[in-house]
């Protein structure tokens, strides 16, 4: 009797703390209810202060840094969408890097003070469009966060809302930029609505799905880019580049010219060209 | 938030992306020591919009900075230049003011060193 009287005085006093614009319905994710109602105060100390959350947080910030392809040198400037309570920003300080960080909740951004990290924080709203001006940015990321853009009720709101926001995206990032997000989308339809947003706003790239074949383990990360290879390589590797296709167009067009006649044997014969993989040093080695 | 930020804030309401720099009204100021990196200020200064910094740094106070920023920058030449710079852009804190669109005149206010550049309902 003692115990039930004890274990109803325990559920009374934990329904009264907490918080009515909190309660999750049963198996429903976060972005089922909308950001804003989501994460206030309590929501936003909880996230930033579980253990399970900061290291999930903070491989997928190291997963996203990994596959932006890019040098993240102390020299760079990354902005972090959806910033948080800095877990993701707390991994680009740790390796020197300077970064803004926009974020929508202020209770999570007051929790990213608390934590003392060392970007340089904003509030905003991404669906308005990110409030920076063009080509300042070398990179960005956005970890857990662009499936609040996304609401399945609702899909052309949502697919316009999603194009506004890369299109603000692409003009802050230099032309060479690259940004790299992890997410959850709701459905494959909901991935593909984001890619195609993504790309009519003048990107160009794809989604890279970790551990694809559990669907609860699963990360996605929508990959962009704004031109092709030869966008990233440094000025000097991209003249170097330019003059190894020009001389390999002039050989093949210099091919062209002598087909018909017979091709000079000199690698062979000069024994400083002859490779260990030669026809002749092959021969021998079979037999 | 540092002038750094400043430098890069612009309206987000649509039709006035061009609105730049905001003025920049501080009401309470701090600095905060930041450890010196001229690779990042190098990489930085063909970025910056340098005469909104000097806008930005005159109301905060920092007068040393010059007119004009040179072609070519090195770390060992410039070296009191790049630090100038580091300070006014990374170590002075805009605690609490605002910032105003030049254009439209709408304020973002800056509490406890953060901006806030929420759009209303009806902006949107």
């Amino acid at each position: 009797a003692l115990a039930a009287v004890l274990a109803a005085v325990t559920m009374c006093v934990c329904l009264a703390n907490w918080p009515a614009a909190t309660v999750v319905g049963k198996g429903r994710r976060p972005e089922q209810q909308g950001v804003r109602i989501f994460y206030d105060e309590f929501q936003a100390k909880k996230y930033a202060t579980s253990s399970r959350m900061i290291k999930v947080q903070t491989d997928m910030t190291k997963r996203a840094m990994e596959l932006l392809e890019i040098p993240l040198g102390t020299e760079t400037m990354i902005l972090d969408v959806g910033s948080g309570s800095g877990l993701s920003g707390e991994v680009l300080s740790e390796k020197g890097i300077q970064w803004v960080g926009i974020d929508i909740s202020e209770s999570m951004l007051d929790q990213a003070q608390k934590r003392g990290v060392k970007g340089n924080l904003v509030i905003g709203d991404i669906a308005d469009g990110l409030p920076f001006r063009g080509r300042v940015f070398d990179a960005a990321i956005g970890i857990s966060c662009l499936q609040w853009l996304a609401d399945e009720d609702n899909r052309d709101h949502s697919f316009k809302t999603l194009i506004h926001f890369f299109k603000s995206l692409r003009s802050c990032l230099t032309e060479t930029g690259r940004a790299v997000f992890q997410y959850y989308p709701k459905s494959p339809n909901e991935s593909k609505m984001v890619e195609d947003a993504a790309k009519k706003a003048g990107f160009k790239g794809g989604t890279m799905v970790d551990d694809g074949e559990v669907k609860k383990l699963s990360k996605h990360y929508l990959c962009l880019s704004l031109g092709t290879k030869q966008s990233f390589m440094r000025e000097s590797d991209a003249q170097q580049w330019k003059e190894k296709r020009a001389a390999k167009k002039e050989r093949k067009m210099n091919a062209q010219k002598d087909r018909g006649k017979k091709r000079p044997r000199g690698h062979a014969l000069d024994p400083e060209k002859r490779s260990k993989y030669s026809r002749r040093s092959r021969r021998r080695f079979l037999t | 938030m540092r002038l750094l930020t400043h430098n890069m804030l612009c309206n987000p309401m649509k039709g006035f992306e061009n609105a730049f720099p905001l003025k920049l009204i501080p009401t309470k100021i701090t600095k905060e020591e930041v450890k010196y990196n001229p690779a990042f200020i190098v990489n930085m200064i063909p970025k910056l919009d340098y005469k909104a910094l000097t806008y930005a740094a005159s109301t905060v106070g920092v007068k040393d900075l010059p007119s004009e920023l040179p072609l070519q920058i090195s770390a060992e030449q410039h070296d009191v230049l790049l630090r100038s710079l580091h300070h006014t852009l990374l170590e002075i804190h805009v605690e609490e003011g605002k910032l105003v669109c030049p254009k439209s005149n709408r304020e973002f206010p800056i509490k406890q060193g953060i901006p806030n550049m929420r759009l209303n309902e009806d902006e949107v």
